[in-house]
């Protein structure tokens, strides 16, 4: 095995690790308002803008990833549509990333009990306040556990943006292994790579769940 | 003569193929208290959440001390408001829920003063202060800083009423504010309830309890399949119901105590 055929790489290895951590965060940072949204649309909203919902939810949860993305960056300039291929990707996963979050966030906010709402409507609180401070506190320890365990599977799927022609750290890495046949050094690498990015959001779970067990520890 | 401090008329709501109201009038003067009773299930609650427009009625009006429900004032009183408004105009109306609906991460002191600050306004201190008054005034003072999940069913109930108190409404709904609570925590709930009825609040309360709308309200009202079968003084609805209906259920009420 010989790593300092690394070196050479590294620059790259590195600029793909960078995309990736952009795409990761663009990813997250995007999706989860939009699922906030659909998840209090389907909730709360009129029965149509919730039944519009739940279907555009499935159509997209029911497809793989990769064809989301292949229908973005390939079916798009069909339409008329042509875009770099991280503007491809970044939609096609936070149209995924949004599909799913959705109903991680609504399942937190479904065990809340209707009555909590109703109280605060009929205090006369705005919705965005009963929301704030009410709800939210509510659902949080509800929703985190399995809103962080999409996150990371959302983070290792910005993967799949490498077949859509992005630079990002898996398509380096599989550059990197085709030219040199050392596909152990690089897979290895990226690997350690991903589970970085993965770990640091372990990591915020673990603080998140800390702290909202002492803010609400006397609560439950 | 004057007009009613309270009027609902002709109310009609359906959910799907039930009909929960079905053109359901019930008027109201300042100060008095109308026990609604009837069957689970016969729109009681849905009466409630009607008044206060937090289920708007499919058809009919509701009136507050002359102002419409839902809608604009004076010469705009055809005018459909946005849910912004009607909030303004729902704050002036408490109600008080069967499962008490606290929030439980708030503490009581909390789960008081979040309402009059956000909605009226109110400093921290202006408050604080108006809720220990009330506080006081059911019996939990010294109680601000524990958690409803702390409290009794009954606390929790007084907590939640001193909570709806707290914005100084002019109209009170309970909806069976007792239905929930064990049998030996009833009285403490419904001693609040008479006390705030000897203040002169004007209250509307749907309670399966018969002493206390026998002892405490003004006029009783029997609900049947989302129509008011039979009202007036509750010697008269309680002991010598005229309707079939509100003799059935009485009669089954009595064998059940």
């Amino acid at each position: 095995m010989d790593y300092t055929l690394i070196a050479p790489y590294l620059p790259d290895l590195l600029s793909g690790f960078w995309i990736t951590v952009q795409l990761s965060v663009l990813t997250l940072v995007l999706a989860t308002p939009i699922a906030t949204a659909i998840a209090l649309g389907r909730d709360l909203g009129p029965r149509p803008l919730a039944r519009a919902l739940a279907v555009l939810v499935n159509a997209v949860r029911l497809l793989p990833a990769l064809i989301v993305l292949y229908f973005v960056f390939y079916g798009g300039p069909q339409l008329g549509l042509r875009m770099k291929p991280m503007t491809a990707a970044t939609i096609g996963l936070v149209a995924m990333g949004a599909a799913y979050m959705s109903e991680d966030i609504r399942g937190g906010f479904s065990a809340l009990d209707r009555g909590q709402l109703a109280a605060c409507r009929a205090l006369g609180l705005p919705f965005g306040h009963a929301l704030r401070r009410v709800l939210l506190p509510q659902a949080l320890p509800l929703i985190v556990p399995p809103y962080m365990t999409r996150a990371i599977i959302m983070v290792k799927g910005t993967s799949l943006a490498s077949m859509v022609s992005v630079a990002d750290l898996t398509a380096e890495a599989t550059r990197a292994s085709s030219i040199t046949y050392q596909p152990y050094v690089f897979v290895l690498l990226a690997g350690v790579l991903y589970l970085a990015l993965s770990g640091v959001l372990v990591a915020f779970q673990a603080w998140v769940e800390r702290h909202l067990r002492l803010r609400y520890r006397l609560a439950r | 003569m004057p007009s009613p401090f309270v009027s609902a008329s002709n109310l009609r709501k359906t959910y799907g193929d039930f009909t929960a109201l079905d053109g359901v009038s019930l008027s109201m003067d300042r100060g008095e208290v109308v026990a609604v009773i009837g069957a689970s299930g016969s729109g009681k609650s849905t009466l409630l959440r009607c008044i206060n427009y937090l289920d708007p009625p499919d058809s009919g009006e509701v009136r507050v001390d002359g102002v419409r429900i839902g809608y604009g004032e004076g010469a705009r009183e055809d005018r459909a408001l946005p849910e912004r408004d009607i909030r303004r105009q729902r704050a002036e109306i408490g109600m008080v829920f069967q499962h008490f609906n606290l929030f439980p991460h708030f503490t009581v002191l909390q789960n008081l003063i979040e309402a009059p600050m956000a909605v009226r306004g109110l400093s921290r201190a202006e408050a604080t202060e108006r809720a220990r008054d009330l506080l006081n005034r059911v019996g939990l003072s010294g109680r601000e800083g524990a958690f409803p999940a702390e409290l009794s069913g009954g606390q929790q109930q007084r907590v939640a009423i001193a909570r709806a108190l707290c914005m100084k409404p002019r109209l009170m709904l309970f909806d069976e504010p007792t239905s929930a609570l064990d049998p030996e925590l009833v009285g403490e709930v419904i001693a609040v309830m008479r006390s705030l009825a000897e203040e002169g609040m004007t209250m509307l309360v749907v309670t399966h309890e018969m002493d206390f709308a026998a002892q405490t309200a003004s006029r009783v009202a029997f609900f049947d399949a989302g129509k008011i079968v039979e009202t007036g003084p509750p010697a008269q609805v309680l002991r010598s119901p005229q309707h079939p209906r509100t003799q059935a259920f009485l009669q089954r009420i009595l064998r059940s105590h």
